[in-house]
């Protein structure tokens, strides 16, 4: 698996130019003063992306780390949507909804099929967590 | 959304405090007013000495209107997170912003993402006013204002720690007027500014309210005092316009409300605070913690505001 | 100088019925939000504050410490069980305790986690209550140009831990110096990367950027790699027949009794200089004891040692946070500046006349605060049977409930909806970083030192005015750049002959 270590390397290479190149001259807007520079530490940053994304093009060696199956790269991407979808909708749909729907998700993913632990996730997570924060904690949630 | 850290009052503790209060009101408030808890929204963490009189002022507000008051701390951008998140708010006076005269009256003219002004908030008024001073540890060679610029006169330079952007530009503009280098050291927060004084790493400090118990304890030395008055617990010392610097820093903890609030929900709300910071129990804190319960009234803070945001406009601009 | 009498009633003050029932609460609901995956101790306190309100100055006092306090015995079992650190302190106690857990011992990876947290933290209070004055002294000899010195120690020592690869640790280090830098820069306080957003002004959040990278990172990838039809079993096997696995004996416990220690100096020394924090104090001692032991390559698998350098020094840093408070009136972080505030609600100004003013309330507070630690053991030894049976459930309904929790958690904590796409963004790269071999601890470690590293060199080139040669005026930033490069010298070279082939470092680079 050496490829993928040199791959990364140039990933991290790239990344160290765009932002010595594009990103910090574009976002980091403040000016040199006698108390410092503010790009002071992104530069850093960059520079360390450049020179060790080179150093592991160069010195990479064979590491453990399997690459994960393209069918698990797929769940990840389904997880991170449910995620990401639930909590845009947060606010329209309040928090019961949103994470009663959130857990069927999960639970559905990760092949749960006993029917009490589906329903102890579904229904009784979910009021739990909402019971905490908003009963015991006193935080009020949408 | 617009959230954070938010507590309410145990309800526990509401009750007993509702029971135990005798029904004020003397607040002239709409009869359906407040439709629901007041949240004071407060532009800075948990811990300084903002939240603290805004903590104080929601359980005073509790007892005094039997309204159910909490706070919801908002920081970041020195409460400017909270002022642009408070703008967004209803007319109904359910969220009221607690913030600094830095939120105020330097954020606009310091950042480009800050897109309101003073004149976009109704205010309550104050609940206190805090005692800026330059300060060092004591035992250094210089006790006033005059020895201070002496001394960084004699080395070339004195380093200052300051531990908010309006500390630092009070210390430029004393630069400036007496022709000598002084060295604004950034800090995070004033306590770490403190600590740096303390410890003889720097040769002065800006402090808003911990130095006072240092100089009651005879650590530390004012040097000059920044506010327009001369402090209670430093009557020696000079302010710098008796130093002849035409400068003043006041700062206010100010309560405030967006500009399309409900009149008449400004004007329960403006005698609401009025009444916390008249209270017995207010003042006694205030002076326990040697600080002025100064209330500065609405139109008294919209002046205020007013002219400070002219000052530091100009002084950012260049 | 010690008046007895004070000392006597201040202690007897402690002592009444009302504020041992707050302490006894104050400790059950510290550990409870200290173990749930998305609470912080910091969260704790401020719900707490209103509460104490009501309540009379020391009650109030000794109720929010005795939250921190079992709050940071609690924050170690969630990192030990499922290996999900809720703050980025007990990160360190997953390096080791987890894996112990995972051979069937999380009994006694709680334990050895409870017992060496009790040692810490009795011990620290003791050194507070005996000689705070003097540790003061030496908290306000650190300047920033001597934090600076310290900054760079601390760097060079965690730099032992940044995983496999070293290319790839520093990698991960750089991506923190990177995410750091998000918000206003400490020079200027101009934005960088904020994109035109205020809620990047202040940076990232730490509670929710470790809540996602830490915490909910390995909760995807516990659920990712959920196969159908593998009957889904608890997460934890507990051999709780076993009582060799269970228990944890005096012996064992006095076998690290040199690592204790020293993990005891170590978080005493950082609780008491402010703005540093309990996650310095963990990774510094566990690094240490790592790159001075004998056999490096067994930390990291179960060593009791991982556990007991790490919670002894962050359970150290707890009392030792107060030594500023008490002694300057200085909050070395932010559980103690919620104490000043708390005490400023009550009319008492924290400052250099605290004892004076105020002796009878400081020694009921020291006395709160040997009660609370004694109250923490035994009913963590209660919660423990607890917590077990949690984590007998099946690890899908856990991890659910604490992905749930995590998201929760970021969007109460730092600022709604947005916290909570932070936290699963860095999820995410997490998640990534994981796969690929960056490790994340050297990335988190980074996030967080970098914010003072960056102000401490700011300031200590306006206070030197930029030269070097004015270093002859700070003794202790020369002696602490010393000991950087000996730990590079006789740590770093000692330690890489003794790793595995794998365990790939800079030095044996060279040879390749």
């Amino acid at each position: 698996m050496i490829l993928k270590e040199r791959l990364l390397g140039v990933g991290g290479a790239l990344f160290g130019a765009l932002l010595l190149l594009y990103l910090i001259p574009t976002f980091v807007t403040g000016e040199v003063t006698e108390s410092g520079d503010p790009s002071f530490f992104p530069r850093i940053a960059g520079w360390l992306f450049l020179v060790l994304g080179g150093l592991q093009i160069l010195f990479a060696t064979p590491s453990e780390e399997t690459l994960p199956s393209k069918q698990e790269m797929g769940r990840l991407v389904l997880f991170v949507g449910a995620m990401v979808l639930g909590t845009s909708l947060l606010p329209i749909v309040g928090f019961l909804p949103y994470s009663m729907g959130l857990m069927a998700v999960i639970v559905l993913m990760v092949f749960e099929k006993r029917p009490h632990w589906i329903a102890l996730t579904i229904v009784g997570v979910p009021i739990g967590t909402w019971l905490l924060f908003e009963q015991i904690l006193q935080r009020p949630l949408p | 959304m617009f959230s954070s850290i938010m507590k309410k009052a145990s309800p526990v503790f509401a009750t007993v405090a509702c029971a135990l209060a005798t029904p004020a009101l003397a607040a002239t408030c709409p009869a359906d007013f407040p439709d629901g808890p007041i949240a004071l929204k407060v532009g800075f963490s948990a811990g300084g000495g903002t939240d603290s009189v805004a903590r104080k002022a929601a359980s005073l507000l509790q007892q005094q209107q039997g309204w159910t008051v909490y706070v919801e701390n908002h920081p970041g951008a020195s409460g400017g997170v909270m002022a642009k998140g408070l703008l967004k708010a209803d007319s109904k006076g359910l969220s009221i912003g607690v913030g600094s005269t830095t939120t105020l009256a330097i954020n606009p003219y310091k950042s480009k993402d800050i897109n309101y002004t003073y004149q976009d908030f109704n205010y309550m008024g104050t609940g206190m006013m805090l005692n800026y001073g330059l300060t060092t540890k004591s035992g250094k060679p210089y006790s006033n204002l005059e020895e201070f610029v002496e001394y960084a006169r004699d080395k070339g330079r004195a380093t200052v720690s300051v531990g908010s952007l309006s500390y630092e530009i009070a210390v430029r503009n004393i630069a400036k007027h007496y022709g000598v280098r002084l060295i604004p050291i950034p800090t995070k927060g004033s306590s770490r500014a403190l600590k740096d004084a303390l410890g003889g790493h720097v040769d002065a400090t800006v402090q808003g309210t911990a130095h006072v118990s240092q100089i009651r304890a005879g650590k530390m030395v004012q040097l000059a005092t920044l506010t327009s008055e001369r402090a209670t617990y430093a009557p020696e010392t000079k302010t710098l316009i008796e130093n002849g610097l035409d400068l003043a820093i006041d700062g206010h903890i100010i309560f405030f409300t967006p500009k399309h609030t409900d009149s008449q929900i400004q004007t329960c709300l403006t005698e609401a605070l009025a009444e916390v910071t008249e209270s017995s129990e207010y003042t006694d804190m205030m002076n326990k913690l040697q600080a002025a319960a100064s209330n500065l009234g609405a139109e008294g803070t919209t002046s205020y505001l007013q002219a400070t945001s002219k000052f530091y406009q100009e002084a950012l601009a260049k | 100088m010690f008046d007895l009498d004070l000392i006597i009633s201040g202690l007897a003050n402690a002592m009444t019925l009302t504020n041992i029932c707050y302490i006894l609460a104050g400790v059950v609901i510290g550990q409870i939000v200290g173990a749930t995956p998305g609470l912080s101790i910091i969260m704790a306190l401020a719900i707490a504050i209103p509460i104490t309100f009501a309540l009379d100055p020391l009650t109030a006092i000794s109720f929010l410490i005795s939250v921190n306090k079992g709050g940071t015995v609690g924050g170690a079992v969630p990192s030990i069980l499922i290996n999900v650190p809720g703050t980025p302190e007990s990160a360190a106690t997953a390096l080791d305790g987890h894996p112990m857990a995972k051979k069937g011992k999380p009994l006694k990876a709680l334990k050895y986690g409870l017992y060496y947290s009790f040692f810490g933290d009795l011990s620290s209070d003791i050194i507070l209550i005996l000689i705070a004055a003097p540790l003061a002294v030496l908290a306000l000899q650190m300047g920033p140009v001597e934090i600076l010195a310290l900054m760079i120690l601390a760097f060079t020592v965690i730099s032992g831990l940044v995983g496999n690869s070293m290319i790839k640790g520093l990698t991960a280090a750089a991506f923190g110096f990177l995410l750091a830098s998000v918000g206003l820069d400490p020079a200027t306080a101009s934005p960088r990367f904020t994109f035109g957003m205020l809620d990047l002004y202040d940076g990232l959040h730490l509670t929710a950027l470790s809540i996602g990278a830490l915490a909910m990172s390995e909760l995807l990838h516990g659920m990712v790699n959920t196969r159908r039809g593998e009957k889904s079993a608890a997460s934890i096997k507990i051999n709780s027949k076993s009582k060799e696995d269970s228990h944890v004996s005096w012996a064992e416990v006095l076998a690290n009794k040199f690592v204790a220690f020293r993990a005891l100096i170590i978080g005493t020394i950082i609780g008491a200089i402010p703005g540093l924090g309990s996650t310095t104090a963990g990774f510094l001692s566990y690094s240490i004891t790592k790159q001075s032991a004998k056999d490096p390559e067994k930390f990291g698998t179960g060593d009791p040692r991982g556990i007991a350098a790490t919670e002894t020094a962050n359970s150290a840093v707890v009392g030792a946070n107060l030594i500023p408070l008490l002694t300057l009136g200085i909050p070395g972080n932010i559980a103690a500046a919620l104490l000043v505030s708390a005490l400023m609600i009550h009319g008492i100004q924290p400052g250099p006349l605290l004892f004076e003013e105020q002796g009878e309330l400081v020694y009921g507070m020291f006395g709160a605060m040997l009660i609370a630690n004694f109250c923490n053991l035994g009913i963590a030894q209660f919660c423990m049977r607890f917590w077990a049976k949690v984590i007998s459930a099946p690890k899908t309904v856990v991890f659910a409930a604490a992905l749930l929790l995590c998201l929760t958690g970021a969007y109460v904590a730092d600022g709604g909806t947005f916290a909570a796409f932070i936290a699963i963004i860095m999820a995410v790269v997490g998640y990534l970083m994981r796969m690929f071999g960056y490790s994340i601890v050297a990335f988190i470690v980074a996030f967080i030192l970098t914010p003072q590293l960056e102000e401490s060199i700011i300031q200590a080139r306006l206070i030197t005015d930029g030269d070097i040669t004015m270093l002859v005026y700070h003794p202790i930033a020369i002696a602490l750049l010393v000991l950087s490069v000996a730990s590079v010298v006789f740590l770093g070279p000692r330690g890489n002959r003794k790793k595995k082939a794998k365990n790939v470092t800079a030095g044996d680079e060279k040879n390749a």
